[in-house]
């Protein structure tokens, strides 16, 4: 099997997988982190979403043997130790958690959003999330939830 | 897991990825689409060539023309300036939100050829000529026949797709458009239509191109050539949109929508891009 290099939330792994493995299924069988969730396997619904080289990318659709020397952050390594970010904080105060499934791929879409547009409009925070599916149908709570993070 | 076993190669170079296609290999991009194909258990591929690394992603000025290597993603797009601007429109809005715009190439789109994704239609309306190389070296074929059927391309199985020229429009008054009519924001189109239009200093057309996606298997063009020359109307938009149905002639049926629906949608979209792109033009 070939060995793969990750740093995953900061910590380097050599790993040796199968590449039949789907990177969210290295993440999690491998190295041990349930931040991303499997929910379709086809890119539909934003689960597995992840952080790899500083953009979102959803990780059921990467080969885990593709991803050789990436620098991938997972919902796992959002905070900073025990402080929240201010993402998840702002999730709390608006209730935008519910089940929890699909929050990787709300947050890590919602910080590429900030990062590039830090004082967005409604609507652009409805494009900004339109590849995650939420099964509490809970998105009025994200919209806000994104526009509390951005201060306002 | 994928279900079945099979070898992954990632070459540094286009050369060397010629040398290792044949018929039981799959050619691995952004992975958005060629990923959840491996995944189907009905799937059954000997190996998996990553062109990660082949030195396809670049976006290169050449004057009359852009070259936009088969790896350069959505995301790539939006971040040139040298890129086209009726695919940096068609980027911002492609299906699966922002993750999917990283991920996504372009060449991927046009090899996947689903009948409803955006790629194809736009370069057809950029009247685009993809570069294919193989065994005899490199030739250009333009974006009109790649498309054979519906998730099958015209390429040989020793073949790879490393870009597209697309002309560039300089002088003049030219003006895009991109409509699509979808059930929402993040589900995939029923009509697209891609418009390339330019007027001159009178207000007559000098160029108009017309490219239709989703309605049918394959993308197909709108005939405009006679209508060059004459001045935008009303009376203009509705013959292009009685075009539009009348060349529709093999409606294309999913499970969004069925071919009737695709059919009486058409001609409303394609007076909605037309106008869209007289406006740009006017801009």
């Amino acid at each position: 099997m070939p060995e793969v290099n990750l740093s995953v939330n900061g910590v380097r792994h050599h790993v040796d997988v199968d590449v039949r493995l789907l990177l969210v299924e290295a993440l999690r069988d491998v190295v041990g982190l349930i931040g991303p969730k499997i929910g379709c396997r086809t890119g539909d619904c934003g689960a597995c979403t992840i952080r790899v080289d500083g953009h979102a990318r959803k990780s059921c659709l990467m080969l885990a043997v593709a991803a050789d020397g990436t620098d991938i952050t997972t919902l796992d390594g959002l905070a900073n130790g025990d402080d929240p970010h201010p993402l998840q904080e702002a999730f709390c105060a608006e209730y935008a958690f519910q089940c929890g499934f699909c929050v990787s791929g709300m947050l890590f879409a919602a910080q590429d959003l900030l990062e590039s547009t830090p004082d967005p409009t409604d609507e652009e925070i409805e494009v900004a999330l339109r590849g995650n599916l939420c099964r509490c149908t809970g998105y009025q709570n994200l919209v806000r939830a994104v526009r509390r993070a951005a201060g306002h | 897991m994928i279900p079945h076993s099979f070898s992954y190669l990632a070459p540094r170079s286009v050369g060397d990825v010629v040398g290792l296609l044949s018929a039981d290999s799959m050619l691995l991009g952004g992975g958005t689409w060629v990923v959840p194909v491996l995944g189907d258990p009905r799937t059954r591929v000997a190996r998996v060539i990553d062109l990660r690394h082949a030195g396809l992603a670049g976006i290169e000025d050449r004057g009359d023309r852009v070259f936009l290597g088969a790896m350069v993603t959505y995301t790539d797009l939006l971040r040139s300036a040298a890129a086209p601007s009726l695919l940096r429109l068609v980027a911002g809005g492609v299906t699966g939100g922002p993750q999917i715009q990283g991920q996504g190439t372009i060449g991927g789109s046009a090899c996947a050829a689903k009948p409803s994704s955006d790629i194809p239609c736009a370069l057809l309306a950029l009247d685009a000529v993809a570069t294919v190389r193989g065994p005899a070296g490199v030739r250009g074929m333009p974006a009109a026949r790649l498309w054979l059927a519906p998730f099958h391309t015209t390429l040989a199985e020793d073949e790879v797709l490393t870009g597209f020229e697309v002309p560039v429009r300089r002088g003049g008054h030219c003006g895009v458009a991109y409509r699509k009519l979808k059930c929402g924001t993040s589900s995939w189109p029923i009509v697209t239509v891609a418009v390339v239009a330019a007027v001159d200093g009178a207000g007559a057309l000098t160029e108009l191109r017309i490219a239709v996606g989703a309605a049918a298997a394959v993308p197909f063009s709108v005939p405009t050539h006679d209508l060059v020359g004459s001045a935008p109307s009303t009376a203009l938009v509705e013959e292009l949109a009685e075009r539009a149905r009348v060349a529709l002639t093999d409606p294309w049926t999913d499970e969004i929508a069925p071919a009737e629906y695709r059919t009486a949608v058409l001609p409303t979209i394609v007076r909605r891009a037309v106008t869209d792109a007289v406006e740009d033009c006017r801009a």
